[in-house]
């Protein structure tokens, strides 16, 4: 039973498998692994009906910019130290 | 660290442990106002335990008595069966016999702390500074098997002058100087440092937003009209003062300091990006005076206050690291000190991560550093010129009134980074339903439903008569009718997306909830209650819980304001209003504000004895509720009457939820606010309750059971699974790295088999001390924890007696 599940839900996004899943280990787990916040539900429950969900894509974007001011700080950092 | 002023300074250091909120008029008979200003704080525990005050009025007498009571062993433990919280008779506790006021037990603390200042030369100024620090910590019980917190989890029902009063706060130790003490042994430890979750969770944000830390200090939020960012209202209010700190302790309670300068030097160690290195060390000694530990079990953490002496010791041998030794714990302490710009806050909040060493004798350097520990500090401690001032005034009378008001800072700051739960649970505010037979009815008419669905809507027998009468049809359903939500995943966001599009699709695979205008998802909050399905029998209202159908109990709630002592009916008031045979599905919460019960109901599935209406889509039976069609004609009685909920003599005021489409999410959560820890959804006057999540309800019928199309959505740090918390095994025969100390824990697996999950499961120390002592009052070895994947840690959340089982690994039970 337990890898017939495992199987389905690795298979396809099965809804019943997931729903199997409720209130146990495995699928507590599964809702920590998916780490699905509040900001990024607020956003995509947004989005207007029948327009483009783009949260992926402006995320990844973000945190480009994220690294490269962190890259600047750094750098900034080790050129006021010498 | 902390610069010494060439003045004396009290400083005192209040530990935060677990708190939650308190209802501070629920001692307001405690009536402290008349104590001489000389009073110690052995009067005031006399006063608030009504027990016979020790000879004399020191600290030590009182440490003698803590001595006698050390005495007790294990099996003067409160039982399990005797220690339920908030029953009365977990009076044999003996940490529950010193009941208190925390703010008048601060209070009372500051002034001895004075009086014991003047005594040793406070008033002049000279190289010994004085500090008053408060810290957040755990108070750990001298009994049981496992070290556990001295009290279990959640406000405490005692008696006191002859009524059972709800207490948050307990004397648990009180000592004086050590001349004083007599070498008595305290009747509990207190173990600093709080978790690295609620370390970050509490204090991390710093100033860049809103977050305990910022309301501990009471700032105001950004002012739109200067178009002001959050950060910088912050940065407007607050100092932040980050330093670094090494310092080595010896045996014989000297110190030896160097803090940590900011540095270019290439050579210098590297911490969060800046350069550092040791300045010049500077040794002290630092003597503890007073200290009073002070139990909050309805909170995280408990609280020591301490009043310290901090001597400058001249010793030119220890200004340099290298030419240390005989040390036995080497601390680095970070630290961000917080206080206000105004200096209207006379404490000061410091957060502190401690890295510790052993100095153990003869261990390599390997193993030294295998002896690291990292532990999370707060702190508050007033400032020196309050310290100053109020060891200074000569004035008692004066010196009182600014210990008040100083202690009423203290206790507000604590309110919001380890706030008290001062709300009884909602169960404390039912009752068993009194009636067999209207209990009996509301469970058949569980039951009539169930069948009505499963008959494919087709065969209505109902076991509520439309005049009140029972039918004969009255059988119970073989569980629990009420519907029950499934995991949100990923994969439901297109799906909720899509449902309110035009794209009919969704129906062509039999989901129901896809396509069309009329389709789609409702959302409301997800209400942190207990879930009723609430019945109208004609000559009662009860309240069916999800195990009635197997119990044949149910419930109602309990009178109250100037109806406590009759005997009416408490929901008489709408039980003649609604049609006989009409049931709605709610959950019954407390108001937070208000701290009464209140029933939200989100479903309705019969209007009448006469009118199932759970087979039609939710969005119909949503207007049946907004309009009450359960009510009888002719009747200009509105049974939302938001004025019910206010009236303190309604048992339990009938609220509806509120639902919005999936687009206007953003905005119902905007009502979700913060208060002292908890998620509360606060809406107008009638909406002040808690609340844990999302739920996406399909426009479709009603499904008694789990439905597979109604989703919840829990926030992350609330979900949790159920642990077994399995006997220890013997540690020989196994493994050297086996820890015989570790909570070893497993879930279910297949055919009953134990999944042991210690390995991957380890609670925080000061969880476990939580668990344990909420373990040995239930009895309970089912545990709900939780995991937070911010800082990899988990933590306890409750004991689970109501479960014989924990969660399985993989199919739902």
């Amino acid at each position: 039973m337990t890898i017939a599940l495992i199987v389905a839900l690795l298979d396809s996004n099965s809804h019943t498998a997931y729903s199997l899943l409720q209130s146990t280990v495995l699928g507590t787990l599964l809702e920590l692994a998916e780490n699905l916040s509040t900001e990024e539900l607020r956003y995509r429950m947004s989005v207007p009906s029948g327009k483009t969900d783009s949260y992926t894509k402006e995320v990844r974007s973000m945190q480009k910019q994220l690294l490269e001011h962190q890259r600047r700080r750094n750098k900034a950092a080790a050129q006021g130290g010498k | 660290m902390r610069r010494k002023d060439p003045k004396s300074r009290i400083k005192i250091t209040i530990m935060l442990l677990h708190m939650m909120p308190i209802a501070s008029s629920s001692l307001m008979s405690l009536d402290l106002t008349k104590q001489s200003p000389s009073l110690d704080i052995i009067t005031y525990i006399n006063t608030m335990s009504s027990q016979k005050r020790p000879a004399g009025n020191s600290f030590g007498s009182l440490l003698a008595k803590s001595a006698k009571e050390a005495k007790r062993t294990a099996e003067d433990r409160p039982s399990s069966s005797a220690t339920n919280s908030g029953n009365a008779s977990n009076t044999n506790n003996p940490f529950l016999s010193r009941p208190t006021q925390p703010e008048e037990a601060i209070k009372l603390f500051l002034i001895q702390s004075r009086s014991m200042a003047r005594r040793k030369g406070g008033t002049a100024a000279g190289p010994t500074n004085f500090e008053i620090e408060a810290r957040l910590g755990t108070i750990l019980s001298p009994y049981g098997q496992h070290d556990m917190r001295a009290l279990s989890s959640g406000p405490k029902l005692v008696p006191i002058k002859g009524m059972n009063r709800v207490v948050h706060a307990f004397v648990c130790n009180v000592s004086g100087d050590s001349t004083a003490a007599g070498g008595a042994a305290p009747t509990t430890n207190f173990e600093g440092g709080i978790t690295r979750s609620n370390y970050l969770k509490w204090t991390n944000s710093g100033l860049s937003e809103v977050s305990p830390l910022s309301l501990a200090f009471s700032c105001r939020g950004p002012s739109p009209n200067r178009n002001e960012s959050e950060s910088a209202a912050l940065r407007s209010q607050l100092n932040e003062v980050e330093t670094v700190e090494t310092v080595f302790a010896y045996p014989d309670k000297t110190r030896v300091a160097f803090p940590h300068h900011s540095s270019t030097s290439s050579s210098a160690a590297s911490m969060n990006g800046q350069q550092h290195h040791l300045g010049r060390g500077h040794k002290e000694r630092k003597e503890k005076v007073s200290t009073i530990d002070i139990a909050l079990p309805a909170a995280p953490y408990d609280l020591r206050l301490t009043l310290a002496t901090e001597t400058p010791m001249k010793d030119d041998s220890v200004t340099t690291i290298q030419h240390l030794a005989g040390w036995n714990k080497k601390r680095i302490k970070r630290r961000r000190s917080y206080s206000r710009t105004d200096k209207s806050f006379a404490w000061r909040i410091d957060v502190t991560e401690v890295t510790s060493t052993d100095n153990i004798a003869g261990a390599s350097q390997q193993n030294q550093r295998q002896s690291e520990s990292v532990g999370y500090e707060i702190e508050m401690e007033l400032s020196t010129q309050m310290t100053q001032k109020l060891i200074q005034t000569t004035d008692d009378g004066a010196a009182r009134k600014l210990a008040e008001t100083l202690s009423q800072q203290l206790w507000y700051m604590l309110q919001q980074l380890n706030p008290t739960h001062d709300v009884l649970e909602v169960d404390e505010f039912l009752s068993e339903h009194p009636s067999q037979e209207d209990t009996k009815l509301a469970i058949g008419q569980c039951g009539s439903l169930r069948r009505f669905m499963e008959s494919g809507c087709q065969s209505w027998r109902t076991a509520i008569g439309t005049d009140g009468s029972n039918t004969g049809e009255c059988k119970p359903p073989r569980n629990f009718i009420g519907s029950m939500p499934v995991n949100f995943s990923r994969h439901n966001i297109e799906e909720v997306q899509r449902s309110d599009g035009d794209d009919g699709s969704e129906n062509t695979n039999g989901k129901r909830g896809g396509g069309g205008s009329s389709a789609g998802y409702y959302l409301s909050e997800k209400t942190d209650g207990v879930r009723y399905l609430l019945v109208f029998t004609g000559k009662t209202a009860v309240l069916v819980d999800r195990a009635s159908h197997e119990t044949k109990k149910a419930f109602q709630p309990k009178l109250r304001g100037n109806k406590v002592n009759s005997e009416e009916d408490p929901l008489h008031d709408i039980v003649s209003l609604v049609k006989p045979g009409a049931v709605l599905d709610g959950e019954v919460v407390v108001h937070r504000k208000l701290r009464r019960p209140i029933f939200i109901v989100f479903d309705v599935l019969a209007n009448s004895a006469a009118e199932p209406i759970l087979h039609l889509p939710f969005e119909q039976r949503l207007r049946h509720l907004k309009a009450a069609s359960f009510v009888k004609s002719g009747s200009s009685v509105d049974l939302f009457d938001p004025a019910a909920v206010s009236n303190p003599n309604v048992a339990l005021p009938l609220v509806r939820k509120n639902f919005v489409k999936r687009v206007d999410l953003d905005q119902l959560l905007s009502y979700v606010v913060e208060e002292r820890g908890m998620r509360i959804y606060r809406y107008g006057e009638t909406h002040h309750h808690l609340t844990d999540g999302i739920i996406f309800q399909p426009n479709a019928p009603y499904i008694c059971g789990t439905d597979v199309n109604l989703l919840k959505w829990k926030y992350l740090d609330t979900v949790t699974i159920d642990v077994e918390i399995l006997p220890q095994v013997p540690s020989y025969g196994r493994n050297q790295n086996y820890d015989s100390n570790v909570m070893r824990v497993g879930v279910m697996g297949d055919e009953g088999t134990v999944v042991d999950m210690t390995r991957y499961v380890r609670l925080p120390a000061t969880e476990r001390h939580r668990l344990e002592a909420d373990r040995a009052e239930s009895g309970s070895k089912i545990a709900e924890v939780g995991f937070d994947p911010e800082t990899g840690e988990w933590y306890y959340r409750t004991m689970r007696p109501d479960k014989v089982a924990p969660n399985h690994i993989v199919s739902s039970l």
